[in-house]
């Protein structure tokens, strides 16, 4: 953190921006943080519990591992454990399951699984391990797959033809669509602060034209995220339904022009699948034909892999604000953070994860959240 | 979502440049972003930088809450 | 390059000479270094702490230090937080086939170095040499006995912590965990950050002469300070308040914890410990921790209370507050 930015992590606006939430709040709300980098943030510096009761925060479906799809991992599994093959993957996706285990475990039986924190990473590997087949899984949103873009057309430039790209990127006004057209209960969107960047602000208009649901777009300091839902609170007041704009440091109307240029040379939209959403037209990026070379998917064959998903997961409904997870058959029985059988269990921010943790730690019963809860200025 | 943080651009090799952030030292490329210079910040993605942050604005939203508050507590 | 092979390990006089050499030249420190099959040692009577520990580590040589240093350090620092004065340790090395000799040479160096700085004695050792493929160049397998006070095992059961208590903490955290992992997965991040590997046994041993009322000790290690205080917690009637503002930690490795997705809490230390004292002695502690340079950002960083028994819960930055609880895993560099 700069030394500019660290009054965004300041003890005393925090104290009066709630105060300005509680003078704010009209009605019970619930509002959805679709970014899974908020729903940390959240939880990181305890804001879900200094909100008054009638705020109800819901996370969405904007983390990329929780929605990553099986039948993606079971691809990724086949090829790490085909001969001569590197992984080279982020941390996020090691424990993601598939109906094959997932990447710790093949690496466990012998797949040659590494770490990267960026694409260029990977392809560095490529460069260093001539007789290898570097595979990298790029998952990710619209903040992600320009980078993913740019390793590609480096790929290309420096004719590396040992360096694949399982692409599984998503884009996110199309799952916001998606979730706001259905049956749903939001009054109100945080929207994703890094997509955004890339994006801009513009493309969030329909929501709040079309479904009538106010949009925040929000940066990721705790200062940063109560003035999104103060912003929120008072369009909910006014029973206005507009975006507004809280990260304008860094988002602009029209977003990254340069990135998205980028991003679609190499990729084009594809309809895609959601862990819990279920399909989503447009909502995926595929690797352009004139890139098939550097394509994992035609490169590595694979075979489909009988799915073993629970049909009684309830995590769609979850990550639509339907339902809590006390309401599944599954929770905490079969599915537990060490052994997850949806996607909000699989990450530490999902909402299944992180009912659990509470549950497991107040031993049973799941009260611990409110006791926990403290007026600021009562 | 994304994890990204703000770091200084302190070095320009071509798309690549080195950025700080409090002792902390990286190589990043700057092939998504147009027109960047030193000091610029920038937010920090997978080693790209994904967009530059204005400070000057960063300062005037924080400003905006404190005068917001005093007025509330006015009333 | 010269390197180690499997006749390192096979007893006869390639073996022989390596101990001689190598081993008894550098670590026997001036000792009757015994040949034997046992180190013969006088005991004083009363209480020992004894404890064993191994270490792998990956690169086997970091920023602030190697496998050597890391484990005297590692083996010093149970016997100390035990609170236990570390006296004689021994060394098993493990060594792939083909490691080079130099590295060797440097690593047992090292210890002996440490161990010399530490005055502690490396009293018996043994090597073997493994095929090319069945370990990772180099492990090292440590034991080491230490004399202990009469009540060592009730302050290490932690039997005498009741809520009010506070929690110090030695110095900065993650320092170790970062430069670890930075080194082994090539992030390609920069810094001038060390691994904070160090004997904690001189500073914490002084604590004794004093009435500090210091009612536990651990060094956070693997799983970091959230997993001491979650283990201290677990099935008890009472549990901790930490505040998050307290809590030191370097600004390098808060920014390598924001860019990779990292809690501070749950990243290994080396030279860290958490301590558990009376109320009215918590200052005078810190104030004697800050002369040692090794304790010089000692802090209060919290207190036992009768609320939320069981649970670890952090006072954020912002005043709000959430549970720390046991980590599942490592953490790993995230994107998201």
């Amino acid at each position: 953190m700069t030394k500019e930015l660290q009054t965004y992590r300041n003890a005393d606006l925090a104290k009066s921006l709630l105060r300005q939430i509680e003078k704010e709040v009209s009605r019970p709300l619930r509002i959805m943080e679709v970014c899974g980098g908020h729903t940390m943030a959240i939880h990181k510096y305890g804001i879900n519990n200094l909100l008054p009761d009638d705020i109800q925060l819901i996370s969405g479906p904007g983390c990329p591992v929780c929605v990553t799809p099986v039948a993606y991992m079971d691809i990724l599994l086949q090829i790490a454990m085909q001969p001569d093959v590197i992984i080279a993957s982020y941390g996020d996706l090691m424990r993601v399951p598939g109906n094959l285990g997932n990447l710790e475990a093949v690496r466990a039986k012998g797949a040659d699984v590494r770490l990267v924190i960026s694409p260029l990473d990977a392809l560095k590997k490529a460069k260093e391990n001539p007789g290898k087949k570097v595979v990298f899984p790029a998952i990710g949103f619209e903040t992600t797959a320009p980078g993913t873009a740019v390793a590609l057309l480096k790929a290309r430039e420096m004719d590396v033809d040992n360096f694949f790209v399982l692409a599984s990127h998503r884009t996110m006004p199309e799952a916001m669509q998606k979730l706001a057209s259905g049956k749903i209960n939001i009054d109100g969107f945080i929207g994703p602060g890094h997509v955004s960047c890339i994006t801009g602000s513009d493309v969030y208009g329909f929501l709040a034209s079309k479904y009538g649901i106010p949009v925040v777009i929000s940066g990721f300091e705790p200062i940063d995220l109560l003035m999104s839902l103060l912003m929120i609170l008072k369009q909910a007041r006014l029973s206005k339904a507009v975006v507004e704009n809280q990260y304008d440091r860094a988002v602009k109307p029209a977003g990254n022009v340069q990135a998205q240029k980028i991003m679609y040379s190499v990729f084009e939209s594809c309809d895609a699948e959601w862990r819990g959403l279920g399909k989503i037209n447009g909502s995926g990026l595929e690797i352009r034909e004139s890139f098939g070379k550097w394509n994992a998917l035609q490169h590595f064959k694979t075979s489909p892999v009988a799915s073993n998903e629970d049909k009684r997961c309830i995590c769609g409904k979850i990550l639509t604000g339907l339902k809590d997870p006390g309401q599944c058959p599954l929770f905490g029985a079969q599915c537990t953070p060490e052994q997850p059988v949806g996607a909000c269990m699989v990450s530490h921010e999902g909402t299944c994860n992180a009912w659990y943790r509470f549950k497991f730690m107040s031993n049973g019963n799941n009260t611990s959240t409110s006791r926990q809860r403290r007026k600021i200025n009562a | 979502m994304c994890l990204s943080i703000p770091m200084q651009i302190k070095k320009i090799d071509g798309d690549l440049a080195i950025a700080v952030s409090n002792g902390l030292k990286m190589q990043v490329s700057i092939a998504l972003i147009e027109n960047v210079t030193l000091e610029d910040y920038v937010l920090v993605h997978t080693g790209f930088a994904i967009e530059k942050i204005d400070i000057e604005r960063a300062m005037e939203m924080i400003e905006n809450i404190s005068t917001a508050d005093s007025d509330t507590e006015k009333l | 390059m010269e390197t180690i092979h499997l006749h390192h390990g096979s007893g006869g006089k390639l073996t022989r000479d390596l101990i001689r050499d190598l081993f008894v030249a550098q670590l026997s420190n001036g000792n009757a270094y015994c040949y034997g099959d046992s180190a013969i040692i006088d005991m004083p009577a009363g209480k020992i702490a004894y404890t064993t520990d191994a270490f792998v580590i990956s690169p086997l040589f970091f920023p602030g230090g190697s496998i050597g240093k890391l484990a005297i350090c590692g083996t010093v620092n149970d016997l100390a937080v035990s609170d236990a004065l570390p006296v004689l340790l021994t060394a098993s090395f493990i060594i792939e086939e083909g490691f080079p000799l130099n590295d060797l040479k440097n690593i047992v160096a090292d210890m002996a170095e440490t161990a010399r700085l530490a005055d502690v004695k490396i009293v018996a050792g043994d090597t073997k040499v493994v095929q090319k493929g069945q370990c990772d160049g180099l492990y090292i397998s440590m034991s080491g006995i230490g004399i202990a006070p009469q009540d060592a095992e009730d302050k290490a059961l932690g039997l005498w912590l009741e809520p009010g208590n506070k929690i110090i903490l030695t110095g900065t955290i993650g320092d170790h965990g970062m430069a670890i992992l930075n080194a082994r997965e090539a992030l390609g991040l920069q810094s001038e950050l060390l691994s904070d590997c160090a004997c904690l046994h001189k500073m914490l041993g002084g604590l004794r002469h004093w009435d500090f009322g210091v009612h536990f000790m651990r060094d956070a290690t693997r799983g970091g300070v959230a997993m001491v205080l979650s283990e201290l917690v677990e099935g008890k009637p009472y549990g901790i308040k930490i505040y998050e503002k307290d809590i030191p930690v370097r600004a390098e490795v808060n920014s390598m914890c924001d860019l990779l997705g990292f809690d501070p809490l749950y990243l290994a230390n080396e030279g860290k410990a958490v301590l558990v004292v009376r109320q009215e002695s918590a200052e005078a502690v810190v104030n004697y921790l800050r002369e040692d340079e090794l304790g010089k950002n000692a802090c209060i960083i919290g207190e036992i209370q009768e609320e939320f028994p069981g649970m670890v819960v952090m006072d954020t930055l912002i005043g709000g507050h959430r549970v720390v609880d046991m980590p599942v895993g490592d953490q790993l560099p995230r994107i998201c």
